[in-house]
Protein backbone atom coordinates (compact mmCIF):
# COMPACT_ATOMS: atom_id res chain seq x y z
CA UNK A 1 0.00 0.00 0.00
CA UNK A 2 2.64 2.06 1.13
CA UNK A 3 5.23 1.43 -2.30
CA UNK A 4 1.72 2.20 -4.30
CA UNK A 5 1.11 5.45 -2.90
CA UNK A 6 4.70 6.78 -3.11
CA UNK A 7 5.09 6.01 -6.66
CA UNK A 8 1.49 6.02 -8.47
CA UNK A 9 2.23 1.93 -8.62
CA UNK A 10 -0.48 -0.04 -10.06
CA UNK A 11 -1.79 -2.57 -7.52
CA UNK A 12 -3.79 -5.62 -7.47
CA UNK A 13 -5.30 -7.49 -4.81
CA UNK A 14 -6.83 -10.54 -4.49
CA UNK A 15 -8.25 -12.12 -1.10
CA UNK A 16 -11.10 -13.89 0.30
CA UNK A 17 -14.46 -12.13 1.06
CA UNK A 18 -14.24 -9.86 4.00
CA UNK A 19 -10.60 -9.57 4.52
CA UNK A 20 -10.66 -5.69 3.90
CA UNK A 21 -9.21 -5.32 0.23
CA UNK A 22 -12.09 -2.59 -0.30
CA UNK A 23 -11.10 -0.78 2.59
CA UNK A 24 -7.61 -0.40 1.99
CA UNK A 25 -8.02 0.96 -1.45
CA UNK A 26 -10.42 3.54 -0.03
CA UNK A 27 -8.08 4.61 2.75
CA UNK A 28 -5.33 5.12 0.15
CA UNK A 29 -6.34 8.54 -0.51
CA UNK A 30 -5.57 9.53 2.77
CA UNK A 31 -1.88 8.55 2.17
CA UNK A 32 -1.22 10.72 -0.67
CA UNK A 33 -0.06 14.40 -0.81
CA UNK A 34 -2.27 17.09 -1.65
CA UNK A 35 -2.07 18.00 -4.77
CA UNK A 36 0.18 20.62 -5.97
CA UNK A 37 -1.17 23.96 -7.44
CA UNK A 38 -0.27 22.80 -11.61
CA UNK A 39 -1.78 19.06 -10.47
CA UNK A 40 -4.99 21.04 -9.25
CA UNK A 41 -5.39 23.14 -12.35
CA UNK A 42 -5.04 20.18 -14.43
CA UNK A 43 -7.64 18.22 -12.32
CA UNK A 44 -10.08 21.03 -11.66
CA UNK A 45 -9.85 21.94 -15.26
CA UNK A 46 -11.34 18.07 -15.97
CA UNK A 47 -14.42 18.62 -13.55
CA UNK A 48 -15.12 22.00 -14.47
CA UNK A 49 -16.04 20.15 -18.52
CA UNK A 50 -17.69 17.36 -16.42
CA UNK A 51 -19.61 20.30 -14.63
CA UNK A 52 -18.47 18.60 -11.16
CA UNK A 53 -16.72 22.01 -9.63
CA UNK A 54 -18.67 23.17 -6.56
CA UNK A 55 -18.95 27.14 -6.42
CA UNK A 56 -17.66 27.33 -2.48
CA UNK A 57 -14.23 25.02 -3.48
CA UNK A 58 -14.00 26.41 -7.29
CA UNK A 59 -10.07 24.71 -6.68
CA UNK A 60 -9.66 20.41 -6.60
CA UNK A 61 -6.99 20.11 -4.53
CA UNK A 62 -7.66 16.74 -3.31
CA UNK A 63 -6.71 13.63 -5.44
CA UNK A 64 -9.64 12.46 -7.06
CA UNK A 65 -10.85 8.67 -5.98
CA UNK A 66 -13.42 6.85 -7.93
CA UNK A 67 -14.92 3.59 -7.95
CA UNK A 68 -17.22 3.15 -10.72
CA UNK A 69 -19.14 0.05 -10.37
CA UNK A 70 -18.68 -3.46 -11.93
CA UNK A 71 -21.56 -2.53 -14.73
CA UNK A 72 -19.82 0.44 -15.77
CA UNK A 73 -19.40 0.18 -19.85
CA UNK A 74 -16.45 0.83 -21.66
CA UNK A 75 -17.12 3.99 -23.20
CA UNK A 76 -18.31 5.47 -19.75
CA UNK A 77 -14.30 4.14 -18.50
CA UNK A 78 -12.31 5.63 -21.36
CA UNK A 79 -14.73 8.43 -22.40
CA UNK A 80 -16.30 9.20 -25.46
CA UNK A 81 -19.87 9.82 -26.99
CA UNK A 82 -20.41 11.40 -30.38
CA UNK A 83 -19.39 14.66 -28.17
CA UNK A 84 -16.70 12.82 -26.04
CA UNK A 85 -16.85 13.16 -22.51
CA UNK A 86 -14.25 12.06 -20.33
CA UNK A 87 -14.48 8.60 -18.55
CA UNK A 88 -13.58 7.56 -15.38
CA UNK A 89 -10.21 7.08 -15.89
CA UNK A 90 -9.64 11.13 -17.18
CA UNK A 91 -11.84 11.98 -13.84
CA UNK A 92 -9.37 9.83 -11.94
CA UNK A 93 -6.51 12.06 -13.13
CA UNK A 94 -3.49 12.48 -10.62
CA UNK A 95 -5.24 10.45 -8.14
CA UNK A 96 -6.71 6.92 -7.61
CA UNK A 97 -9.28 4.71 -10.04
CA UNK A 98 -10.44 1.83 -7.80
CA UNK A 99 -12.25 -1.29 -9.63
CA UNK A 100 -13.77 -3.52 -7.17
CA UNK A 101 -14.41 -7.07 -8.28
CA UNK A 102 -12.41 -6.53 -10.90
CA UNK A 103 -13.64 -10.25 -12.74
CA UNK A 104 -17.28 -8.86 -13.20
CA UNK A 105 -16.55 -6.06 -15.04
CA UNK A 106 -17.13 -6.31 -18.75
CA UNK A 107 -13.89 -8.12 -20.70
CA UNK A 108 -14.05 -5.33 -23.36
CA UNK A 109 -14.23 -2.65 -20.84
CA UNK A 110 -11.38 -4.06 -19.30
CA UNK A 111 -9.10 -4.18 -22.12
CA UNK A 112 -9.58 -0.37 -22.90
CA UNK A 113 -7.77 0.56 -19.88
CA UNK A 114 -4.35 -1.37 -21.39
CA UNK A 115 -3.41 1.91 -23.95
CA UNK A 116 -4.27 4.80 -20.92
CA UNK A 117 -2.37 2.11 -18.31
CA UNK A 118 0.72 2.66 -20.39
CA UNK A 119 0.72 6.41 -21.94
CA UNK A 120 -1.04 8.50 -19.35
CA UNK A 121 -3.46 9.81 -22.22
CA UNK A 122 -6.50 8.30 -23.81
CA UNK A 123 -6.79 9.20 -27.63
CA UNK A 124 -10.05 9.28 -28.47
CA UNK A 125 -11.00 9.28 -32.62
CA UNK A 126 -14.16 9.94 -33.90
CA UNK A 127 -15.06 10.81 -37.58
CA UNK A 128 -15.24 14.48 -37.38
CA UNK A 129 -12.03 15.04 -35.36
CA UNK A 130 -9.38 12.78 -32.32
CA UNK A 131 -9.20 14.12 -28.91
CA UNK A 132 -6.67 13.67 -26.12
CA UNK A 133 -7.96 13.70 -22.75
CA UNK A 134 -5.59 12.99 -19.91
CA UNK A 135 -5.37 9.87 -18.13
CA UNK A 136 -2.53 9.35 -15.52
CA UNK A 137 -3.90 7.41 -12.86
CA UNK A 138 -3.09 4.90 -10.37
CA UNK A 139 -5.08 1.80 -10.76
CA UNK A 140 -5.81 -0.13 -7.99
CA UNK A 141 -7.84 -3.67 -7.97
CA UNK A 142 -9.46 -6.27 -6.01
CA UNK A 143 -10.83 -9.51 -6.97
CA UNK A 144 -11.64 -12.76 -5.37
CA UNK A 145 -9.62 -15.65 -6.25
CA UNK A 146 -12.64 -17.60 -7.06
CA UNK A 147 -16.34 -17.62 -7.69
CA UNK A 148 -16.89 -19.11 -4.18
CA UNK A 149 -14.49 -16.83 -3.36
CA UNK A 150 -12.53 -18.78 -0.29
CA UNK A 151 -9.78 -20.15 -2.39
CA UNK A 152 -6.44 -18.46 -0.78
CA UNK A 153 -8.53 -19.09 2.61
CA UNK A 154 -6.62 -20.58 5.90
CA UNK A 155 -9.74 -21.52 7.33
CA UNK A 156 -12.96 -21.84 5.39
CA UNK A 157 -12.83 -24.80 2.43
CA UNK A 158 -13.09 -23.31 -1.26
CA UNK A 159 -16.24 -24.97 -3.10
CA UNK A 160 -15.56 -24.40 -6.38
CA UNK A 161 -14.42 -27.12 -9.59
CA UNK A 162 -11.05 -26.47 -10.67
CA UNK A 163 -12.87 -25.52 -14.04
CA UNK A 164 -14.42 -22.76 -12.23
CA UNK A 165 -11.90 -21.40 -11.18
CA UNK A 166 -9.59 -21.05 -13.95
CA UNK A 167 -12.77 -20.00 -15.93
CA UNK A 168 -12.59 -16.92 -12.93
CA UNK A 169 -9.10 -16.17 -13.03
CA UNK A 170 -9.35 -16.01 -17.00
CA UNK A 171 -11.69 -13.13 -17.10
CA UNK A 172 -8.60 -10.92 -16.66
CA UNK A 173 -6.79 -11.06 -19.09
CA UNK A 174 -2.87 -11.54 -18.59
CA UNK A 175 -1.77 -8.46 -20.70
CA UNK A 176 -4.03 -6.21 -18.08
CA UNK A 177 -2.63 -8.21 -15.26
CA UNK A 178 0.89 -7.76 -16.77
CA UNK A 179 0.55 -3.93 -16.43
CA UNK A 180 0.23 -4.40 -12.79
CA UNK A 181 3.50 -3.33 -10.53
CA UNK A 182 2.27 -5.32 -7.45
CA UNK A 183 0.04 -8.10 -7.17
CA UNK A 184 -0.48 -8.81 -3.26
CA UNK A 185 -2.70 -11.48 -1.33
CA UNK A 186 -4.75 -10.12 1.23
CA UNK A 187 -5.40 -12.73 3.80
CA UNK A 188 -8.06 -13.54 6.36
CA UNK A 189 -8.02 -11.13 8.97
CA UNK A 190 -7.70 -13.12 12.58
CA UNK A 191 -10.20 -12.08 15.54
CA UNK A 192 -7.20 -10.99 17.43
CA UNK A 193 -5.70 -8.42 14.84
CA UNK A 194 -9.91 -7.25 14.90
CA UNK A 195 -8.93 -5.96 18.79
CA UNK A 196 -5.98 -4.43 18.53
CA UNK A 197 -5.65 -0.84 16.98
CA UNK A 198 -2.82 0.72 14.98
CA UNK A 199 -1.61 3.64 16.70
CA UNK A 200 -2.47 6.89 14.99
CA UNK A 201 1.50 8.38 15.10
CA UNK A 202 2.10 4.62 13.01
CA UNK A 203 -0.02 6.16 10.24
CA UNK A 204 1.35 9.84 10.58
CA UNK A 205 4.91 8.27 9.37
CA UNK A 206 3.70 6.23 6.60
CA UNK A 207 2.32 9.51 5.46
CA UNK A 208 5.73 11.36 5.98
CA UNK A 209 7.58 8.28 4.69
CA UNK A 210 5.25 8.69 1.49
CA UNK A 211 6.09 12.46 1.06
CA UNK A 212 8.97 12.18 1.21
CA UNK A 213 9.77 9.84 -1.17
CA UNK A 214 7.42 11.64 -3.51
CA UNK A 215 9.50 14.74 -2.79
CA UNK A 216 12.87 12.56 -3.64
CA UNK A 217 10.89 11.66 -6.76
CA UNK A 218 10.19 14.78 -8.22
CA UNK A 219 13.37 16.40 -6.92
CA UNK A 220 15.37 13.59 -9.15
CA UNK A 221 12.55 14.36 -12.18
CA UNK A 222 13.55 18.22 -11.65
CA UNK A 223 17.94 17.46 -12.11
CA UNK A 224 17.23 15.62 -15.03
CA UNK A 225 14.99 18.23 -17.02
CA UNK A 226 11.79 15.95 -16.80
CA UNK A 227 9.28 18.64 -15.64
CA UNK A 228 6.35 16.64 -16.46
CA UNK A 229 7.36 13.77 -14.27
CA UNK A 230 5.73 13.25 -10.77
CA UNK A 231 5.99 10.07 -10.00
CA UNK A 232 8.38 6.81 -10.52
CA UNK A 233 5.67 5.20 -12.59
CA UNK A 234 5.74 7.89 -14.90
CA UNK A 235 9.49 7.11 -16.24
CA UNK A 236 10.07 6.34 -19.88
CA UNK A 237 11.87 3.36 -20.89
CA UNK A 238 14.34 5.87 -22.08
CA UNK A 239 15.01 7.57 -19.30
CA UNK A 240 15.06 4.12 -16.63
CA UNK A 241 18.90 3.33 -17.09
CA UNK A 242 19.83 7.04 -16.39
CA UNK A 243 17.73 7.57 -13.39
CA UNK A 244 17.45 3.96 -11.80
CA UNK A 245 21.19 2.32 -12.36
CA UNK A 246 21.50 -0.91 -10.87
CA UNK A 247 24.35 -2.20 -9.11
CA UNK A 248 26.44 -5.66 -10.58
CA UNK A 249 24.44 -8.23 -7.65
CA UNK A 250 21.11 -6.71 -8.66
CA UNK A 251 21.58 -7.07 -12.19
CA UNK A 252 22.50 -10.94 -11.56
CA UNK A 253 19.56 -11.19 -9.67
CA UNK A 254 17.31 -9.25 -12.29
CA UNK A 255 18.58 -12.24 -14.86
CA UNK A 256 17.81 -14.67 -12.90
CA UNK A 257 14.49 -13.42 -12.16
CA UNK A 258 13.76 -12.78 -15.89
CA UNK A 259 14.40 -16.50 -17.21
CA UNK A 260 12.84 -18.00 -14.60
CA UNK A 261 9.75 -16.41 -14.27
CA UNK A 262 9.83 -15.86 -17.55
CA UNK A 263 9.24 -11.87 -17.02
CA UNK A 264 8.01 -10.09 -19.79
CA UNK A 265 9.87 -6.78 -21.14
CA UNK A 266 7.23 -4.20 -19.64
CA UNK A 267 7.46 -6.42 -16.25
CA UNK A 268 11.22 -5.91 -16.74
CA UNK A 269 11.01 -2.03 -16.43
CA UNK A 270 8.32 -2.00 -14.18
CA UNK A 271 10.42 -4.18 -11.85
CA UNK A 272 13.15 -1.57 -12.12
CA UNK A 273 10.34 1.55 -11.13
CA UNK A 274 9.02 -0.54 -8.23
CA UNK A 275 12.43 -1.13 -6.99
CA UNK A 276 13.38 2.76 -7.35
CA UNK A 277 10.23 3.68 -5.28
CA UNK A 278 11.43 1.01 -2.49
CA UNK A 279 14.82 2.84 -2.57
CA UNK A 280 13.07 6.32 -2.73
CA UNK A 281 10.98 4.97 0.72
CA UNK A 282 14.71 3.78 2.49
CA UNK A 283 15.87 7.49 1.28
CA UNK A 284 19.06 5.34 -0.12
CA UNK A 285 20.96 7.31 -3.22
CA UNK A 286 21.02 3.78 -5.70
CA UNK A 287 18.64 0.86 -5.64
CA UNK A 288 20.39 -2.28 -4.05
CA UNK A 289 19.62 -5.82 -4.04
CA UNK A 290 17.23 -5.96 -1.04
CA UNK A 291 14.77 -2.96 -2.68
CA UNK A 292 14.95 -5.36 -5.99
CA UNK A 293 14.11 -8.65 -4.18
CA UNK A 294 11.40 -6.62 -2.45
CA UNK A 295 9.76 -5.66 -5.77
CA UNK A 296 9.83 -8.73 -7.24
CA UNK A 297 7.98 -10.52 -4.42
CA UNK A 298 5.42 -8.52 -5.46
CA UNK A 299 4.75 -9.97 -8.92
CA UNK A 300 3.22 -13.05 -8.37
CA UNK A 301 4.19 -15.61 -10.96
CA UNK B 1 -26.08 46.45 -39.23
CA UNK B 2 -25.09 42.64 -37.66
CA UNK B 3 -23.86 42.93 -34.43
CA UNK B 4 -21.04 40.30 -32.91
CA UNK B 5 -19.75 39.62 -29.88
CA UNK B 6 -17.23 36.70 -28.61
CA UNK B 7 -18.44 33.71 -27.24
CA UNK B 8 -16.53 30.16 -26.22
CA UNK B 9 -17.42 26.57 -25.98
CA UNK B 10 -15.62 23.44 -24.89
CA UNK B 11 -14.25 20.93 -27.40
CA UNK B 12 -12.54 17.77 -25.29
CA UNK B 13 -10.97 19.73 -22.32
CA UNK B 14 -10.05 22.63 -24.41
CA UNK B 15 -12.03 25.45 -25.74
CA UNK B 16 -12.53 27.43 -28.49
CA UNK B 17 -13.82 31.16 -29.47
CA UNK B 18 -16.48 31.59 -31.14
CA UNK B 19 -17.91 34.34 -32.79
CA UNK B 20 -21.97 35.14 -32.33
CA UNK B 21 -23.49 36.97 -34.72
CA UNK B 22 -26.80 38.52 -35.63
CA UNK B 23 -29.00 40.19 -37.79
CA UNK B 24 -32.57 41.60 -38.36
CA UNK B 25 -33.75 40.98 -42.10
CA UNK B 26 -37.33 41.50 -43.36
CA UNK B 27 -40.98 41.87 -42.09
CA UNK B 28 -41.68 38.05 -41.01
CA UNK B 29 -41.07 37.51 -37.00
CA UNK B 30 -39.07 34.32 -37.48
CA UNK B 31 -36.07 33.43 -35.58
CA UNK B 32 -33.18 31.40 -36.63
CA UNK B 33 -29.85 30.15 -35.28
CA UNK B 34 -27.56 28.66 -37.85
CA UNK B 35 -23.47 27.12 -37.68
CA UNK B 36 -24.19 23.75 -36.67
CA UNK B 37 -26.61 23.88 -33.42
CA UNK B 38 -27.60 20.98 -31.47
CA UNK B 39 -31.34 20.18 -30.10
CA UNK B 40 -30.34 22.64 -26.78
CA UNK B 41 -28.74 25.21 -28.92
CA UNK B 42 -32.58 25.53 -30.85
CA UNK B 43 -33.65 25.50 -27.52
CA UNK B 44 -32.11 28.61 -27.02
CA UNK B 45 -34.69 30.80 -28.93
CA UNK B 46 -37.43 29.81 -26.20
CA UNK B 47 -35.33 30.63 -23.47
CA UNK B 48 -34.18 34.06 -25.16
CA UNK B 49 -37.34 34.80 -25.93
CA UNK B 50 -38.83 34.86 -22.44
CA UNK B 51 -35.58 36.13 -20.83
CA UNK B 52 -35.90 39.24 -23.19
CA UNK B 53 -39.34 39.75 -22.50
CA UNK B 54 -38.86 39.20 -18.97
CA UNK B 55 -35.83 41.70 -18.73
CA UNK B 56 -38.77 44.55 -19.62
CA UNK B 57 -37.65 44.81 -23.41
CA UNK B 58 -39.83 43.58 -26.55
CA UNK B 59 -38.50 41.22 -28.89
CA UNK B 60 -38.03 41.75 -32.21
CA UNK B 61 -41.23 40.90 -34.72
CA UNK B 62 -38.62 40.68 -37.39
CA UNK B 63 -37.15 38.06 -38.82
CA UNK B 64 -33.20 37.35 -37.08
CA UNK B 65 -31.02 35.25 -37.72
CA UNK B 66 -28.15 34.29 -35.43
CA UNK B 67 -24.86 32.79 -37.05
CA UNK B 68 -22.51 30.81 -34.60
CA UNK B 69 -19.09 31.14 -36.45
CA UNK B 70 -16.98 29.08 -37.17
CA UNK B 71 -20.02 27.50 -39.07
CA UNK B 72 -18.41 24.23 -39.22
CA UNK B 73 -17.73 23.34 -35.91
CA UNK B 74 -20.95 21.77 -33.94
CA UNK B 75 -22.46 23.81 -31.53
CA UNK B 76 -23.72 22.03 -27.75
CA UNK B 77 -25.19 23.32 -24.99
CA UNK B 78 -26.74 26.24 -23.26
CA UNK B 79 -23.61 28.17 -22.99
CA UNK B 80 -24.86 30.40 -26.20
CA UNK B 81 -27.85 31.30 -24.38
CA UNK B 82 -26.48 34.58 -23.17
CA UNK B 83 -24.52 35.70 -25.94
CA UNK B 84 -27.39 35.29 -28.43
CA UNK B 85 -29.48 37.46 -25.96
CA UNK B 86 -27.01 39.94 -26.42
CA UNK B 87 -26.17 40.21 -29.92
CA UNK B 88 -30.23 40.40 -30.67
CA UNK B 89 -30.42 43.61 -27.87
CA UNK B 90 -27.14 45.15 -29.90
CA UNK B 91 -28.75 44.57 -33.69
CA UNK B 92 -32.00 46.05 -32.68
CA UNK B 93 -30.37 48.47 -31.34
CA UNK B 94 -31.44 48.79 -28.12
CA UNK B 95 -28.33 48.25 -26.22
CA UNK B 96 -24.52 49.54 -27.56
CA UNK B 97 -21.26 47.54 -26.98
CA UNK B 98 -18.94 50.25 -25.41
CA UNK B 99 -15.66 50.17 -26.94
CA UNK B 100 -13.93 48.62 -24.08
CA UNK B 101 -16.29 45.57 -24.24
CA UNK B 102 -15.72 44.77 -27.86
CA UNK B 103 -13.20 42.44 -26.80
CA UNK B 104 -15.34 40.66 -23.98
CA UNK B 105 -16.53 37.05 -23.79
CA UNK B 106 -20.12 36.23 -22.73
CA UNK B 107 -21.08 33.00 -22.12
CA UNK B 108 -24.45 31.50 -19.55
CA UNK B 109 -27.17 29.55 -19.74
CA UNK B 110 -30.25 31.96 -19.52
CA UNK B 111 -33.54 31.22 -17.11
CA UNK B 112 -37.10 32.14 -18.39
CA UNK B 113 -36.71 34.96 -16.44
CA UNK B 114 -33.65 36.40 -16.91
CA UNK B 115 -31.31 34.93 -14.43
CA UNK B 116 -27.75 32.97 -15.35
CA UNK B 117 -27.71 29.84 -14.53
CA UNK B 118 -24.05 27.69 -14.44
CA UNK B 119 -22.34 26.05 -17.50
CA UNK B 120 -19.93 23.42 -17.43
CA UNK B 121 -15.91 24.14 -18.45
CA UNK B 122 -15.76 27.83 -17.35
CA UNK B 123 -12.06 26.95 -16.04
CA UNK B 124 -11.02 25.68 -19.61
CA UNK B 125 -12.47 28.58 -21.15
CA UNK B 126 -10.66 31.06 -18.71
CA UNK B 127 -7.74 29.23 -19.64
CA UNK B 128 -8.10 29.97 -23.53
CA UNK B 129 -8.58 33.62 -22.77
CA UNK B 130 -5.60 33.45 -20.91
CA UNK B 131 -3.68 32.87 -24.18
CA UNK B 132 -5.76 35.42 -26.32
CA UNK B 133 -5.54 38.75 -26.34
CA UNK B 134 -9.65 38.92 -25.13
CA UNK B 135 -9.40 39.38 -21.35
CA UNK B 136 -12.61 40.57 -19.73
CA UNK B 137 -15.25 37.51 -19.15
CA UNK B 138 -18.58 37.55 -18.01
CA UNK B 139 -20.44 34.67 -16.78
CA UNK B 140 -23.16 32.84 -14.35
CA UNK B 141 -22.41 33.91 -10.94
CA UNK B 142 -21.82 30.81 -9.85
CA UNK B 143 -18.78 29.98 -12.36
CA UNK B 144 -17.07 32.70 -11.46
CA UNK B 145 -14.76 31.42 -8.42
CA UNK B 146 -13.42 28.50 -10.77
CA UNK B 147 -12.67 30.92 -13.92
CA UNK B 148 -11.08 33.20 -11.32
CA UNK B 149 -8.58 30.84 -10.63
CA UNK B 150 -6.51 32.08 -14.03
CA UNK B 151 -5.62 35.33 -12.41
CA UNK B 152 -4.65 37.45 -15.25
CA UNK B 153 -8.45 37.74 -16.61
CA UNK B 154 -11.52 40.27 -15.27
CA UNK B 155 -14.21 37.77 -14.12
CA UNK B 156 -17.45 39.57 -14.24
CA UNK B 157 -20.17 37.50 -12.30
CA UNK B 158 -23.36 37.86 -14.02
CA UNK B 159 -27.07 37.23 -11.97
CA UNK B 160 -29.15 38.15 -14.43
CA UNK B 161 -29.38 39.24 -17.94
CA UNK B 162 -30.94 42.60 -16.96
CA UNK B 163 -28.21 43.23 -14.75
CA UNK B 164 -25.70 43.05 -17.26
CA UNK B 165 -27.46 45.28 -19.94
CA UNK B 166 -27.54 47.71 -16.72
CA UNK B 167 -23.62 47.74 -16.95
CA UNK B 168 -23.43 47.76 -20.37
CA UNK B 169 -25.05 50.74 -20.26
CA UNK B 170 -22.76 52.12 -17.54
CA UNK B 171 -25.96 52.11 -15.15
CA UNK B 172 -24.90 49.61 -12.61
CA UNK B 173 -21.35 48.05 -12.53
CA UNK B 174 -20.87 45.00 -11.81
CA UNK B 175 -17.78 44.55 -9.90
CA UNK B 176 -15.57 41.66 -11.54
CA UNK B 177 -14.04 39.56 -8.65
CA UNK B 178 -10.24 40.25 -6.99
CA UNK B 179 -7.60 37.89 -7.89
CA UNK B 180 -8.22 34.39 -6.01
CA UNK B 181 -5.17 33.09 -3.49
CA UNK B 182 -5.03 30.03 -3.83
CA UNK B 183 -4.21 29.58 0.31
CA UNK B 184 -7.88 29.90 1.16
CA UNK B 185 -8.10 26.36 -0.65
CA UNK B 186 -5.03 24.71 0.44
CA UNK B 187 -6.51 24.07 3.78
CA UNK B 188 -5.41 21.56 6.11
CA UNK B 189 -6.00 18.10 6.20
CA UNK B 190 -7.23 16.17 9.00
CA UNK B 191 -4.91 14.14 10.61
CA UNK B 192 -6.55 10.41 9.98
CA UNK B 193 -5.78 7.27 11.54
CA UNK B 194 -5.60 3.73 10.11
CA UNK B 195 -7.24 2.46 13.61
CA UNK B 196 -10.26 0.75 11.89
CA UNK B 197 -8.16 -1.28 9.52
Amino acid sequence: MEIAAAGNHNLFMIGPPGSGKTLLARSLPELLPSLSLEEALEVTKIYSVSGLVLPHQPLITERPFRSPHHTASGVSLVGGGSFPKPGEITLAHRGVLFLDELPEFPRTALENLRQPLEDGVITIARASHTLQFPARFTLIAAANPCPCGYLTDSEKECKCSPGQILKYQKRISGPLLDRFDLQIEVPRVKFIDLNTKNSATETQNIIQRIALARKIQRQRFKDNDLVNTFTNSEITSQNIEQLCPLDEPSKQLLKEAISKFHLSARSYHRLIKVARTIADLAQAENIKIEHLAEALQFRMP
Amino acid sequence: MPSKIYSATTFGLESQLIEVEADLIGEAAKFNIVGLPDTAVQEAKERVRSAIKNSDFAFPRQKITVNLAPADLKKIGPIFDLPIALSILLTKKCLELPVKERQSVFIGELALDGTLRPINGALSIATLLKTSNLNKLYLPEKNAPEANLISTLKIFPVKNLLQLIKHLKGKEQITPLPPSDFKIDFKERQPLSFQNI
